[in-house]
């Protein structure tokens, strides 16, 4: 069953609202919404976990190889040399 | 003295800028560690390959160390560095495939991805039962495929935690339009891990 035009609209303001971006008064109002509309609700939970997981497990780093290799293309190997004594 | 390790975090930007300028070498291995991360990430989720991460990553430094007199210090370091990274994967990805990259077109309004249909509520799995079910792996897939347009935004302002105003100076696009393009992302990600969990869990 697709949700409601109503619906649609509120889930519209759902990262709004995560960001803190949303007006004052529709805050409550879309509180109020998820409170009756079990199917927005799930939506909200489920968008707010996405991105916790995202922030979690989501990042990615330069590899320790890559970082080396990177010093060295910019002629800043001996730095290296100098952490590792200095480790 | 050398300064590495201490220049790293705590070094006002004005400092580091001031030691980049000199020559000072220290300074280019401090912005390395600052922002190299990020800049491989970057490139990484625009590519999708390490090979290609990696050079990105050294084309990004080559080239913003050669330039460094061109910044002029309007944005954060980083920023421009990112900008920079961005624009040099976004090259690359044109050269290998012309026809899937439309990042500066409007894109589509109407996405059937983005009509939530998967309703199971699975915010409050235990966090050990998302893990068991090879979080990661589904993780990258899901942001894999995405538009690249979407992709970008999405691990700048969630993954990374930069601000619109920055994600929208590194993109070269409007602030409206970097939150436009944050919900539509989170959106299709949230039905695809939706899909993901519905199947995991029916399969039990
Ligand atoms: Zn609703």
């Amino acid at each position: 069953m697709p949700p409601s035009k109503r619906c649609a609209e509120w889930l519209d303001r759902i990262s709004l609202y995560l960001d803190g971006e949303l007006a004052e008064q529709l805050c409550r109002e879309l509180e109020q919404h998820l409170a009756e509309c079990p199917d927005c609700h799930v939506v909200f939970n489920t968008t707010r976990r996405t991105i916790e997981l995202y922030r979690r497990y989501g990042r990615v780093s330069m590899p320790e190889g890559a970082r080396e290799r990177l010093f060295r293309v910019l002629n800043l190997e001996d730095l290296l040399r100098d952490e590792s004594g200095a480790k | 003295m050398p300064v590495a390790r201490r220049m790293k975090g705590e070094l006002s930007e004005a400092d580091l800028l001031d030691a980049l300028r000199r020559g000072d070498r220290q300074a280019f291995a401090a912005v390395i560690d600052r922002c190299g991360d990020t800049v491989y990430h970057v490139a990484y989720r625009l590519l999708g390959s390490r090979e290609e991460a990696e050079d990105i990553l050294q084309e990004t430094f080559l080239q913003a160390f050669q330039h460094l007199k061109d910044f002029r210090g309007e944005a954060r370091l980083c920023t421009w560095l990112y900008r920079i990274a961005y624009n040099l994967a976004l090259m690359r990805l044109r050269r290998k495939e012309p026809e899937t990259v439309s990042i500066d077109q409007p894109i589509l309004l109407e996405n059937d991805e983005e009509v939530p249909r998967e309703l199971l509520d699975w915010c409050c799995l235990p966090e050990e039962e998302l893990l068991r079910a090879e979080l990661r792996s589904v993780l990258d897939e899901a942001i894999r495929s995405l538009p690249a347009s979407l992709r970008t935004v999405f691990l700048l302002r969630d993954v990374e935690g930069l601000s619109t105003e920055e994600v929208a100076e590194i993109l070269g696009i409007s602030t409206d339009a970097v939150k436009t393009r944050l919900h539509r992302a989170r959106l299709q990600l949230r039905e695809r891990l939706s899909r993901y969990f519905a199947e995991e869990l029916a399969g039990r």
